[in-house]
């Protein structure tokens, strides 16, 4: 039989540590064990043997770090390697019933990009070299083992899904507190790994039995998957200098005994375990029930951090990052400006945004381009899960292939080539799928129309294999203003939604359309909705009527125990409100650092004065007169940081209400080189030249040079800014220098912690500037400021 | 480990006496801290210490005149890496993205953090009644940054703690350390951190310290 003919039907036992045993058999501190698939091939095949006899149905085959980026100054080759190993594990396998061979896949050793700098594709392509030799050798299912960070799972399962039929076990390594390295908890990792449509998902490495057994039932409450658990012998001890696993096999049999009737499925063990460990455990185990698959019908999102569940609680979805109507935000995106967008989405949050819905379709835009940059951006700074929302099928799949964690995606329809395109992208990238009630003959105008729709739509999805726990349908609120039955109708289907145990979503702010005062009609049926049963609104979290509702609603319906949130919202309210700031010119205000108080004068001078004469009657001096205090010392860098602050408060000011064409002036280029990723300094260089009315081009960080040439080329800088913080980076600014030298006619003006003046001259510098300020004086002075 | 406002308002470069700058950084430690999940690796190795470098028990060899003065007289010494996770550079980024101020002090507040971290787990080592020296990193004196390889691969950084190296050698997660810190028999240690390194533009260039 298969392991998948056996999988969840009895009880099936992986090996246990191999670097263990190779170790004991001579492996050296630093030796490569993958080397030994070469050099002691003999030896591996003995450990797998070993395993085998004491009664493992599955080895792991000695390919845990031979994934190319890891082997890349080791070396040895990434192809050769595997196939070596596939086949020692295939030999020691040879004629046993029910033995199977599991290609290890284990972490990269680095850190994906945007939170390192392995492009997440680059990942996929390095995991995909594994699967494919490892197939083409033999292997029976993938093991994907001992990862520490969700985006590099996902990567790894796609590149399994992308290049075999073979099953997926993935298993993950918590901590004690129940987090990945990279932060992730149990639940928003294990349904990730569901989304994607693996077959058995667990625990591996970090933990002995004992902490597994603190997270199990997390996981067991949080996905529907078989559960796998490869402990260690315990948790690590340091002996001697030495790292000792003292759980012995008796004990440790005993504990995976418990552990088995909780209801996992598969079992085996990692570091410290020995065929003795997996021998006893198997002696206890054998002839246990497997848990198999479980009747769990949750519903959540996830990002790289925190899962949030639908229907238990109601759920608000952040609208702003949506162009429609939004002057501003067009002209971020056609500027590519993503600290806007992340600025919009974190607002929201701070407002009580569960989710962020994150529509960037505007004409004139690249829209999968945009929403590839957008998704990465947000994903930064925030682990707020998102909502993929666009109508474009090359932006959805880009998004969907990019984001990390489960996502929701909004939407699929009734309509034809909306399922055909929609469903099998929401199956492959495990998305919670939102569900228009339309179709090709429109939006029907009574709830059993729509009701129709969403069960047609239900329907299709499971076909895919897509769970009804996956689908939310979204009533359509339309407006009231064309027709008095629209709130009612929508109701209803959220009613008969609830009835059915389907969750619903919806965007409630449509029901007013077209009338004046529409918050008054926005609440009062969010209010209604909720009442029905909407488990989430995408509304605007910073509309207090909308949030009224909200805690409101919560607080009397009883989900809001105590009136704990209700409180906290409230009470902190009023103090907000006490701390008003006091009247103060914008001059002032700048001088001061004071944000608040810069922003409302700010919006006072508009009334009386033209944008240009705000900026350079009040906001211009006072940044002369904190940059010079700087300067001379009389003003230290929490004042300047201050001050900037408050100046880009009424800059935001200006531009939401002048556009920002009408406010920049000159093109100024600014990055950190190649091969550095600290951008601190280059950041505050942005903001204070953006106060000076500039406008910046951001390149970001670690940019390699040719991309600086381009940019100062295409855009027409006069000056290029460039920051390096190590002496090791010094190097690729002089080489950026030298490009931008032969290319054109720039001034250059570099900085940073490990440049001096002598420094500078050296590499070609047209200035130094030791800090902030001293770059902007001279940007300044090049535009004869 | 402890947040002091004083190490933070060092690293802020703000002065001592800044109440308006002790205000923001204790604001910014609370609207972080949660984001902080701090693990550390630690190893003892004997060492070999001759005048071009230091050998490890393992054959491991580290390529610095400087560390070897460092060490000089050591036969053992504690390899450390420490970080306070991936968590924080994002917050550190959120911060910034609304307030260039509060992005400064967090990054001052978690430069702070982290050290306090490393000396917190130096604390808890016993190391049989012999003294640790000042800790000595990759790319302090002439140590060049590309040895944080060897550094990683002998304390296992990426699987272990999730502490990882870009291809240029930078640590990500940012906020994280990694160094050598010998041990000898002299009760005190001469060495001065801040002012024997050459990087003597280094704006936390500090005497007091």
């Amino acid at each position: 039989m298969t392991f998948k003919e056996l999988l969840g039907k009895q009880m099936l036992f992986f090996d246990g540590a191999t670097g263990t045993q190779l170790q004991a058999r001579g492996l050296k501190p630093g030796e490569l064990p993958e080397s030994w698939n070469f050099t002691h091939p003999e030896i591996v095949e003995a450990v797998h043997r070993d395993y085998l006899e004491a009664g493992a149905n599955i080895v792991k085959t000695n390919t845990f770090g031979a994934n190319p980026i890891k082997l890349k100054e080791s070396g040895l080759d990434c192809q050769k390697t595997i196939k070596a190993a596939v086949e020692i594990a295939k030999r020691a396998c040879s004629g046993q019933k029910n033995k199977f061979v599991a290609l290890d896949l284990g972490p990269t050793g680095k850190l994906l990009a945007p939170y390192g700098d392995l492009p997440f594709e680059e990942a996929v392509a390095a995991y995909s070299e594994m699967v494919c030799c490892g197939v083409a050798a033999g292997a029976d299912l993938i093991l994907i083992e001992t990862m520490s960070d969700t985006y590099e799972i996902k990567a790894a399962i796609l590149a399994a899904k992308e290049n075999c039929h073979l099953p997926i076990c993935v298993t993950m390594t918590f901590d004690e507190g129940g987090k990945l390295l990279t932060g992730a908890i149990v639940e928003a990792a294990a349904i990730l790994c569901e989304g994607l449509g693996v077959d058995a998902v667990g625990f591996n490495c970090g933990l002995g039995p004992a902490q597994i057994g603190k997270l199990l039932p997390q996981m067991l409450a949080a996905v529907n998957l078989p559960i796998i658990i490869n402990p260690n012998a315990g948790l690590p001890v340091e002996k001697n200098g030495k790292t000792c696993f003292e759980v012995e096999p008796e004990e440790y049999a005993e504990l995976m005994y418990n552990l088995a009737q909780q209801g996992v499925s598969v079992m085996g063990g990692c570091c410290g375990t020995t065929p003795a460990h997996i021998a006893a455990m198997i002696a206890k185990c054998k002839n246990l029930q497997p848990g198999g698959w479980r009747d769990c019908k949750l519903t959540a999102v996830s990002s790289y951090g925190k899962a949030v569940q639908l229907g238990a609680d109601p759920v608000i979805i952040g609208e702003r990052i949506n162009p429609t109507g939004k002057k501003r935000l067009k002209e971020a995106l056609a500027a590519q400006d993503m600290d806007y967008v992340c600025r919009l989405g974190l607002e929201q949050i701070n407002s009580g945004a569960h989710i962020l819905d994150v529509n960037v379709g505007t004409p004139g835009i690249d829209e999968p381009a945009m929403l590839a940059k957008a998704i990465p951006a947000l994903q930064a700074v925030t682990d707020t899960p998102l909502q993929i929302d666009t109508s474009n099928y090359e932006a959805m799949e880009k998004a969907l292939r990019l984001y990390n964690g489960k996502p929701m995606l909004n939407s699929v329809s009734g309509k034809e080539k909306s399922l055909n395109k929609v469903l099998p992208l929401a199956k492959k990238y495990g998305a919670v799928l939102v569900a228009l009630c339309l179709d090709d003959n429109g939006i029907p105008n009574s709830a059993a129309g729509r009701i129709a729709i969403a069960e047609k739509i239900i329907a299709r999805a499971a076909e895919f294999g897509i769970a009804k726990c996956n689908i939310v349908v979204d009533p359509l609120a339309l407006t009231i203003s064309t027709g008095a039955e629209n709130a009612a109708i929508a109701c209803e289907v959220i009613r008969a939604m609830k009835e059915r145990g389907i969750n619903t979503v919806m965007g409630v702010s449509n029901i007013s359309f077209g009338l004046p005062g529409r918050e008054a009609v926005n609440s009062t049926f969010f209010t209604m909705a909720l009442q029905a049963g909407l488990s989430c609104g995408i509304i605007n979290p910073q509309s207090k009527p909308m949030l009224d509702a909200f805690y409101g609603f919560r607080a009397l319906s009883g989900l809001d125990a105590g009136c704990k949130e209700y409180v906290r919202h409230y009470a902190d309210a009023p103090k907000a409100a006490a701390t008003m700031v006091s009247e103060m010119g914008l001059y002032d205000a700048i001088v001061k650092g004071l944000t608040e108080a810069s922003r409302k004068a700010a919006g006072v001078c508009l009334q009386n004065e033209k944008p240009l004469d705000v900026i350079n009657k009040y906001m211009i001096p006072a940044l002369d007169f904190v940059g010079n205090g700087f300067e001379q010392k009389t003003l230290f860098l929490p004042q300047l940081l201050m001050s900037a602050d408050a100046a880009k408060a009424a800059f935001e000011v200006i531009r939401e209400a002048v556009g920002v064409s009408e406010t920049q002036g000159e093109t100024v280029i600014i990055a950190t080189v190649r091969g550095d990723i600290h951008d601190i300094g280059k950041n505050i260089v942005k903001v204070l030249l953006e106060n000076y009315g500039y406008k910046v081009l951001d390149l970001g960080k670690d940019v390699p040079v040719e991309n600086i040439v381009q940019a100062a080329k295409e855009s027409g800088a006069k000056v290029v800014g460039l920051s390096a913080l190590m002496t090791t980076t010094v190097s690729a600014m002089e080489e950026t220098i030298k490009a931008l030298e032969a290319d054109g006619d720039y001034k250059i003006v570099v900085g940073g912690a490990v440049l001096t003046q002598e420094y500078a001259d050296q590499i070609g510098a047209s200035h130094y500037a030791p800090n902030a300020v001293s770059a902007v004086n001279y940007v300044n002075s090049v535009y004869g400021k | 480990m402890e947040y002091t406002r004083r190490e933070a308002l060092r690293y802020l470069r703000a002065r001592q006496d800044d109440e308006a700058a002790g205000i923001l950084a204790d604001t910014v430690y609370l609207k972080l801290r949660n984001d902080v999940q701090a693990r550390h690796v630690l190893q003892k190795h004997k060492i070999t210490v001759d005048e071009n470098g230091v050998t490890l028990d393992t054959g491991v060899r580290f390529f610095s005149r400087d560390l070897a003065q460092h060490l000089a007289g050591c036969t053992s010494a504690l390899l450390l890496a420490a970080t306070l996770g991936s968590k924080v550079d994002a917050a550190i980024r959120r911060l910034t993205l609304g307030s260039l101020a509060e992005g400064a002090a967090a990054q001052a507040v978690t430069a702070s953090l982290i050290e306090s971290y490393c000396d917190e787990v130096q604390s808890k080592i016993d190391t049989d009644g012999l003294a640790q020296r000042p800790r000595f990193s990759p790319g302090y004196g002439d140590w060049n940054l590309a040895e944080q390889k060897k550094l990683f691969a002998v304390l296992d950084c990426a699987k272990l703690i999730g502490l990882t190296l870009t291809d240029g050698c930078m640590m990500v997660p940012s906020k994280s350390v990694t160094a050598v810190i010998g041990l000898s028999t002299d009760v005190k240690c001469t060495w001065n951190k801040c002012m024997t390194c050459e990087n003597i533009n280094c704006p936390y260039r500090d005497s007091s310290v």
